[in-house]
């Protein structure tokens, strides 16, 4: 960050939380294809203080969140007891830092799904850990919409959908449509889906990329949960899918739970923190499903690159992906997977 | 001895040159670009060598039929619980998913 950036930050942020705000330095983070991310360390009254800014980046993906909506969505599970980041300011004023950013505060530790799997001196007991995770995304689905009407503070996430997993399936085929892109592997799979929906659960706030990559963890366990820039109203069954998935397992198949644990373990601690019960087909129909998502979201993010919006050698061989999962999506929606009539 | 290096030849000496020359005396972001940049050059090595079997398998999957038409057949429910075009498609799924990765390196 150049130097009149720094210094309209901390006139910003001094302004924000009515004190002296001294910033020393601001570096860029790597990762992040939805959003920038920036590490400030600044003296606040005399006190050190580490921040994470989050900005979106030059070409976002249509489903994402704004950093304003989602600054106000961590607020809310926060507020619920889970373990998110702490959200310090958020700045609507695009001449600051050219666009809207959050100030969030810093969280220490690994987030990076390769890494949590395979470092074993991290996360303490993995199954502790896992179990963990269960109880955290109970109490991110223990926030509800109100039942005639928007929630006031989740007014941005629309009105819950009856059936949101006939829904998901529609946005998908719409997002290949418009992207003109031919993927009958992908297309075998929703179709399996839309013949396979299981009965619509309670609709609850769901993260929606609930998986290992996206929670840190340190040398004792847990830290932080990330990334909610797609929570939206759903089934909850959808994140239970998604974290289970074998395409988030990073090389640990054996472990069904995120590649870290069991999947027993995971749903202990979801039921003990009050998740409610969750029927194999219905796990299976949206891991599944998180397979024809995933490779969705891979597919653009590939067309990032292809479409010349952004060089990204990444974002290109993202889009390539997609070919794996297809391949994983019809080999579990094999003809014996599908039901009679 | 072949008589001269083939495109596919030079490929393998570019991934080689990338991840075992240069890679090992860069770090950080720069040794992850390069290592990614040589992932590429594989895929593209292993989309030469497979060429022949993908379109074989896309012609099998399609039987003549425009590939185009297919997402359109599927989604009316032309090819539910069909086995044998399940098959094709698997088969057709597998070569595409083999660009990406070897079968021998993937993980999940």
């Amino acid at each position: 960050m150049d130097a009149l950036a720094q210094s309209r930050l901390a006139h910003w942020l001094s302004g924000a939380l009515s004190q002296d705000v001294l910033i020393h330095q601001a570096r860029k983070l790597s990762g992040g294809a939805i959003q920038e991310n920036w590490l400030v360390e600044a003296t606040v009254g005399g006190r050190a203080r580490e921040w994470v800014i989050r900005k979106d980046a030059a070409a976002t993906l249509s489903v994402s969140h704004s950093r304003a909506d989602e600054f106000a969505l961590i607020a809310v599970v926060r507020e619920a007891g889970v373990m998110a980041p702490e959200p310090i300011a958020f700045c609507h004023d695009a001449s600051v830092l050219s666009g809207p950013f959050a100030v969030m505060a810093k969280v220490d530790g690994v987030a990076l799904g390769p890494k949590v799997v395979k470092d074993m001196s991290l996360g303490g007991d993995r199954e502790a850990l896992t179990e963990r995770l269960g109880r955290e995304l109970a109490l991110i689905h223990a926030v509800r919409p109100l039942p005639d009407a928007p929630r006031p503070d989740l007014a941005f996430l629309g009105t819950p959908s009856v059936n949101p997993a006939l829904d998901e399936i529609a946005q998908m085929r719409a997002t290949l449509d418009g992207m003109q892109a031919c993927r009958p592997a992908l297309e075998w799979a929703m179709r399996w889906a839309e013949r396979h929906i299981p009965p619509p659960r309670r609709i609850t706030l769901c993260h929606r990329d609930y998986r290992t990559g996206n929670y840190m963890i340190d040398a004792n366990g847990l830290t932080a949960i990330l990334d909610w820039e797609f929570a939206g109203w759903g089934d909850p069954a959808c994140d239970i899918g998604w974290f289970c998935a074998r395409c988030w397992r990073f090389g640990r198949a054996d472990l069904e739970a995120g590649g870290i644990g069991t999947r027993e373990a995971f749903l202990r601690g979801y039921a003990a923190q009050g998740g409610g019960p969750v029927s194999s087909e219905a796990m299976f129909f949206w891991e599944v499903m998180a397979h024809a998502r995933w490779a969705v979201i891979a597919l653009q993010q590939g067309l990032r690159h292809a479409s010349g919006r952004e060089f990204s050698l990444e974002h290109a061989l993202t889009g390539r992906i997609c070919a794996e999962l297809e391949h994983a999506a019809v080999a579990l929606t094999e003809p014996a997977a599908w039901r009679r009539g | 001895m072949k008589p001269e290096t083939t495109g596919a030849d030079l490929l393998q000496a570019v991934d080689e040159t990338l991840s075992r020359e240069i890679a090992p005396q860069l770090s950080g972001e720069a040794r992850f670009k390069t290592l990614m940049a040589a992932s590429a050059v594989r895929m593209v090595i292993r989309e030469i060598a497979l060429a022949g079997e993908l379109r074989a398998s896309a012609e099998a999957l399609a039987r003549g039929a425009p590939l185009s038409d297919l997402p359109g057949l599927i989604r009316s429910g032309a090819f539910d619980a069909d086995a044998e075009f399940h098959a094709r498609l698997l088969e057709h799924a597998r070569i595409r998913s083999a660009l990406v990765r070897p079968p021998e390196a993937k993980g999940p």
